[in-house]
Order: C-alpha cells, then structure tokens, then sequence
C-alpha cells in the first residue's frame, strides 16, 4: 500500500490527539515553519515567536475536533490565521501616519537605493490590512487555490479575487512610497 | 468589457481563477488588456509583485524550538494535573489537593507580605537604599503606558498615577517639588517645545523613596518625585515627558530595546503599538519620552539637553 502524505497526516493527528508528544514533535516539525511564515506575515516579527507557540497549543489542545472531512494542512492553516489576527485586533491598531521615524529613516535608505527588494516588500506588507496580507501570503508564498484561501480565511470564494485585488494595488502604492521602481 | 469590470477580474485571471466565466469572457477581457495601456500596466504590475515575493521565499527566518512548545505542552500538563482528574486514584488525589492547599495557604502569606511591604514602601523617605526588593518596588516599567499611549494617551498616563500617587500641579510647585524647572517648562515658556507643540497637562509622581547619593537630590522636602508632562502637537497628538533623578530606574517591561547612538547620546529605544519611546540621561537627570515622533522631535528634545 502506498503511504500518502494524507495517510502519514491520518495516523500521526490520531496519536498526536491522544497526547503521544512523539507524534505531536512529528506533526510539529511538519508544520512549523509554514505556520510560522503565516503568523510572522500577520503579526509581524516581534510577536512572530510567541503566537506561533500559542498557535500550535491551542492546536494541540483541539485536535480531537478534526474530523478528518478537510485536509489536515487547512484546518492549521485556518487556526493560525484565526489565531494570528485575533492577536493582531487585540494589539491597538497603528495611526494612519504609521511609524514616523522608520518613514523618514527608509525615505533616506530607498532614496539612496541601499534598500533590497525583499526587505521593500516586507516593509510595504506591514503597512497593509493584515487581512490582505494573509491572502497575498497564502497566495504568493504558499501557492494555494483560491478554494483553499476561501477555506482558511473563511470568505466566500469569490471575495479571494477582490481581496488579492485590494492587497496588490496597495502594496504596489506602499512600494512606490518607498521609491520601489516598476 | 470596461475598466471597472476588467479590474475586478484582475487578480482571477492573473491566478488562473476565472473558471467560472465562458471562454468568450474571457476574450473579452484579453481584448480589453490588449487595448487599455492603464489596465495592462495594473497586470504587469501584478507580474512584479510575485517576482518580488519571489525573493522573499528564499529567506530563512527561524520559528521556536520543539523544546520550547514541549516545555509550554509540559507547563500545561502539571497545571492540569494539579487541578485534579477522575483518572487518578482518590489517594494521590488526596494527597495532591493537600499539597496544593498548603501552597495556596503560602501564596496568600506571600501576597499579603508584599502587599505590607509595597504600602510600607510608598511613604516617601528621603535616604539611600540597596536591598534588591526595595529596587524592584521602585522602579518604574513604562511598557503598559506605551502599549495604550497610540489609543488613549489619557488612559496610558492613568496606568502611572494608578501605581504612584500623582497630581495635576503648576509651574511653581514643580520647582519647588522637583527642585529645579523642567526642560519641558522651560521650553513651553519659550514657545518651543518640540513638534511645535503645547504643554497641556504637568503631573507630579511620588516615587516611594529616594535612591540618590547623599546631597545629590535636588527633589524638594516632599522625597523623590518624576514630572510627567504631556504636550499636544497642532493636529492633536500627543507625547509625554517624563523626567526624574538619574538614580531611579525606568524600564520598558518585556518590549524589546534597541540601544541607539543620536547626537552623542546613548539612547534606548522601544516600540509598541505604533508609540515610540526613548530614554536617556542628562547631567543628573534621567529623561524619557513617549509618543516622539521622528528624528526632528528626538533631536529638538537632545538639543536642548
């Protein structure tokens, strides 16, 4: 019988729902550095540590609700994301004139175009909606079809196309600011 | 097909998503891209965008350990076990909840001895002090005001007063409390403040003792005090000043701290929530600053040091 990544999800959920740290180290090391890639996204990097850890608590804790009717991979998905922006609601939101002084510090590094694409994108993302960051993330990084995003985010999935819409005109506005060149 | 009805299916033809549209609607929107520059320019921009996120998936960033979830897991497990369970057996049961009065029993000796020693503390008295629980009680952790100051300023300053007694106080008895006029006074007189802001509010803090070298405090006969005031900016803003001897400890709590060097001064610098803060000393003072915005405000407030 071929073992499938799907079967491989089966037996290790099952023992790692029955507290078997074996297999809850297993599904773990799987998963983390996609979970973290998403909660880092959402919350930024500072906090990133702390809510993947509480991520994948609260995973553990409510493993025996998986039922096995979805992908395993997306129901993860859907509790770090959850879990991601409730942290971020809870965190006072920043005033529209963002961080003064990382605005005037990168005005000078882009201007003298010391600053590396990646680092323009991260900047860009963390000035946008985290809503729109996520759908952008799961997007571009993750790969995932529009049903899946729909599924994780808990939209409609004829809203995923205007989100992505929304999140790539604004992060293409934020690179411009930064003086990012198309 | 118009621009507005193009755009709208940007991302889901861009994603390969428009599955549910007749090949002819999709045509159509070929055709448009094919004849509007604007709306072309919006999908190539789209292009370029992935190629950026491109690069951002070869950087490595490090999540937590195994070891770090295990001993949380782990954390986790004792509580629940210390609660009680119907699986174990009414013996250990037994002798678990005895254990775990007796511990309640000592948490609430402790609680009350703190509570006595942090009252008895709050009177202010003017000598010098060591011991390391006297420090603790002393020193002022600024992170749950910057947290709340970006929300509600009003709020962020009452999370200071709530936990050292504090007054609304004039210009006069800041000199004669705090031994010496503020620089914030001082500037506010001059009409300049930086930010071109106004000194709205002046609060005087009673620290619970004095840490300074004998002679060395200029604090009036009331003991050690810190001056709190809060400056509003034209388009309302706001940012507060605090200012105390040099010998009392500030610190920002759990918020990461960067150590800076601006206009030859060491500066520690946090963030949180959107609100900057720094702290530095100056002569016998220590200062802090919380709410500062850009390298304009910070150098106008080191400037004047």
């Amino acid at each position: 019988m071929t073992v499938t990544d799907e079967s491989i999800h089966e037996s290790v959920v099952r023992r790692a729902s029955a507290g078997e740290r074996a297999a809850q180290r297993e599904l773990y090391e799987h998963f983390r550095d996609r979970a973290f890639r998403v909660v880092r996204r959402i919350v930024g990097e500072s906090d990133a540590d702390d809510v993947t850890q509480e991520c994948f608590l609260k995973l553990f804790a409510k493993l025996h609700t998986f039922r096995f009717e979805s992908q395993f991979s997306t129901w993860m998905h859907r509790l770090v994301v959850n879990e991601s922006l409730q942290h971020v609601r809870k965190r006072s939101r920043r005033k529209e004139y963002g961080h003064p002084m990382l605005d005037e510090e990168l005005g000078q590094v882009a201007g003298a175009a010391a600053m590396e694409n990646a680092e323009l994108l991260e900047v860009a993302m963390s000035r946008i909606d985290p809503e729109l960051r996520v759908v952008f993330e799961l997007k571009e990084v993750d790969e995932l079809p529009y049903s899946a995003i729909a599924e994780i985010v808990g939209i409609p999935e004829g809203t995923v196309g205007s989100r992505l819409n929304r999140a790539r005109t604004e992060l293409r506005d934020q690179l411009t600011k930064l003086g990012w060149e198309s | 097909m118009n621009c507005k009805q193009t755009r709208e299916l940007m991302s889901a033809y861009f994603d390969g998503e428009l599955n549910g549209f007749t090949g002819e609607s999709q045509n159509e929107f070929r055709g448009h891209i094919a004849s509007c520059e604007a709306c072309a320019q919006e999908l190539r921009s789209f292009e370029q965008l992935r190629q950026l996120a491109a690069c951002q998936t070869t950087r490595r960033f490090t999540p937590p350990s195994w070891e770090s979830i295990a001993a949380r897991l782990d954390g986790a497990s004792s509580r629940t076990l210390a609660a009680g369970s119907d699986s174990v057996d009414p013996a250990t049961r037994d002798s678990r909840l005895i254990w775990t009065r007796r511990m309640a029993i000592g948490g609430l000796i402790t609680l009350a001895a703190s509570a006595l020693l942090f009252f008895s503390l709050r009177v202010p008295q003017h000598h010098d002090v060591t011991s390391a629980t006297q420090a603790s009680v002393a020193t002022i952790n600024l992170q749950p005001l910057i947290e709340l100051f970006n929300t509600d300023a009003d709020k962020a300053i009452a999370t200071l007063a709530s936990r050292l007694p504090a007054a609304e106080v004039t210009l006069a008895k800041v000199e004669a409390e705090f031994g010496r006029p503020t620089f914030v006074q001082t500037s506010a007189s001059n009409n300049s403040l930086p930010g071109n802001a106004q000194l709205v509010s002046t609060k005087l803090l009673q620290l619970p003792y004095c840490k300074c070298a004998k002679g060395a405090c200029t604090c009036g006969p009331g003991g050690c005090t810190c001056v709190a005031c809060l400056c509003e900016r034209p388009d309302g803003s706001t940012y507060l000043v605090l200012e105390l001897c040099k010998s009392q400890a500030i610190t920002f709590g759990d918020l990461p701290v960067q150590l800076v060097k601006r206009r030859d001064r060491n500066l520690q610098q946090v963030e949180a929530n959107g609100t900057v803060a720094i702290s530095w000393e100056q002569g016998g003072e220590r200062l802090a600053a919380i709410g500062i915005r850009g390298s304009q405000e910070i150098d106008s407030l080191l400037a004047k040091n």
